[in-house]
């Protein structure tokens, strides 16, 4: 998990937050310790229950009302908590003027005041995403990240199963990878988990006898991408004949990465299987599963009107 | 289980070959053998994983083995790394 500090967000140039400070370069080492954004008009106007220090703090249109009202009702004053240390900054957008007064205060208070152009939900989108992205929790994952039909399909098993082979004939049936090996898994806000290449200039495939394989350099740059959502974990296994493995697909199996559930379909090895088809219908059967459609449901259905029916007769 | 901790002592840490021998000789092993570097553990027996990982000259790693070879494996994994291998 990356830490950010209100320099770094006042220095950041891959994402267009226009920002400025207006008070200097005091406090810009305050850490932004959530990627939660807070409006504090409420607490301009004394309400200062439930407060998410930590967060960014977004003054709108909203906020400078608030700050009128507080003018001209000697009610309302700026508590001296709006200005504590744990509070990382205060973003003035849609390039409105704060009063002298605030900036005054916070200057004493060493807190970091900035401006943008942007408007507040323009802003709070971009910072949001910025945030999250950064923050996410990750894990590394062992195995072949692939896109199948547009679905993040993860291909794990023990190394040698045959996982970068597979691979190798999906990139041939024209699917794209993401990752071989190792597998950067980030989980964004709304229970989703990411997955992308942890070197994302090349994509490399190791396959035994030959060495290290440069996808995009052999299959082309429409083979490769750099994240994808995972949906769907294949796993790979040696087929063990004591063990039962799925006959119907009636059952949801689910293997947890990052603590959410993921489907997950184990595909027994043997000689004469083809994995990659296997796969490619499993990436289906999963976007219909996700519709609602399950084969063995319907089929267990008819059946039981069938023995309905000749029960009757 | 056992775990090992190793400072890597090449010049240029565990780049291709190195990596190349690390995973060679993991292979031989039904154990399962994995690095753990700042966190983020990798299987010992996927040479691509060892490099992506970038293994800086003084870094320190954790040589994590479980199986029923494991006392053999650490044995010639600790050898390799040792002889900084044969660099």
């Amino acid at each position: 998990m990356k830490k950010y500090t209100v320099g770094d967000i006042l220095k950041e140039k891959n994402i267009i937050l226009k920002l400025q400070s207006l008070t200097g370069k005091k406090g810009l080492k305050r850490e932004i310790k959530t990627c939660e954004i807070h409006r504090p008009v409420l607490a301009f106007l004394g309400h200062y229950d439930s407060f998410p220090r930590g967060a960014v703090q977004v003054l709108g249109e909203e906020e400078m009302t608030a700050l009128n009202i507080m003018r001209k009702n000697k009610k309302y004053e700026l508590n001296r908590k709006m200005f504590s240390k744990d509070i990382p900054c205060f973003v003035v957008t849609a390039d409105f003027n704060l009063p002298k007064y605030f900036i005054r205060k916070a200057e004493i208070a060493k807190m970091p005041v900035l401006r943008t152009k942007l408007s507040a939900t323009r802003f709070i989108d971009r910072i949001f995403v910025f945030l999250d992205d950064g923050m996410a929790p990750k894990i590394t994952a062992q195995g072949v990240m692939m896109d199948v039909y547009g679905m993040g399909v993860l291909i794990t098993g023990e190394s040698g199963i045959g996982k970068s082979e597979c691979a190798l004939e999906l990139l041939k049936r024209g699917h794209r990878l993401i990752a071989d090996d190792i597998v950067g898994i980030k989980q964004r806000s709304g229970s989703i988990l990411v997955a992308h290449a942890m070197m994302t200039r090349h994509h490399y495939v190791e396959v035994r006898g030959l060495g290290i394989i440069d996808i995009e350099d052999v299959f082309g740059i429409g083979s490769v991408r750099n994240a994808i959502r995972v949906e769907l974990v294949v796993r790979l296994e040696e087929w063990d004949k004591v063990k039962d493995y799925d006959r119907l697909g009636i059952e949801k199996r689910h293997t947890t990465i990052l603590g959410i559930e993921i489907t997950e379909v184990v595909v027994p090895v043997t000689a004469g299987r083809n994995l990659a088809v296997i796969i490619e219908l499993a990436a289906k059967n999963q976007r219909l599963k996700a519709e609602g459609h399950y084969a063995a449901k319907e089929l267990e259905r008819e059946l039981i009107k069938i023995t309905k029916k000749k029960k009757k007769e | 289980m056992i775990k090992k901790t190793f400072s890597i002592k090449n010049k240029l840490g565990i780049h291709a070959r190195p990596a190349a021998l690390l995973a060679q000789k993991a292979s031989k092993y039904d154990s399962s053998i994995s690095i753990v570097k700042d966190g983020q553990k990798i299987d010992c027996k996927s040479i691509l994983g060892i490099m992506m990982m970038a293994v800086e000259c003084g870094a320190d790693i954790d040589i994590v083995i479980e199986g029923s070879d494991e006392k053999d494996a650490m044995v010639n994994m600790e050898k390799l790394i040792n002889e900084r291998f044969y660099e």
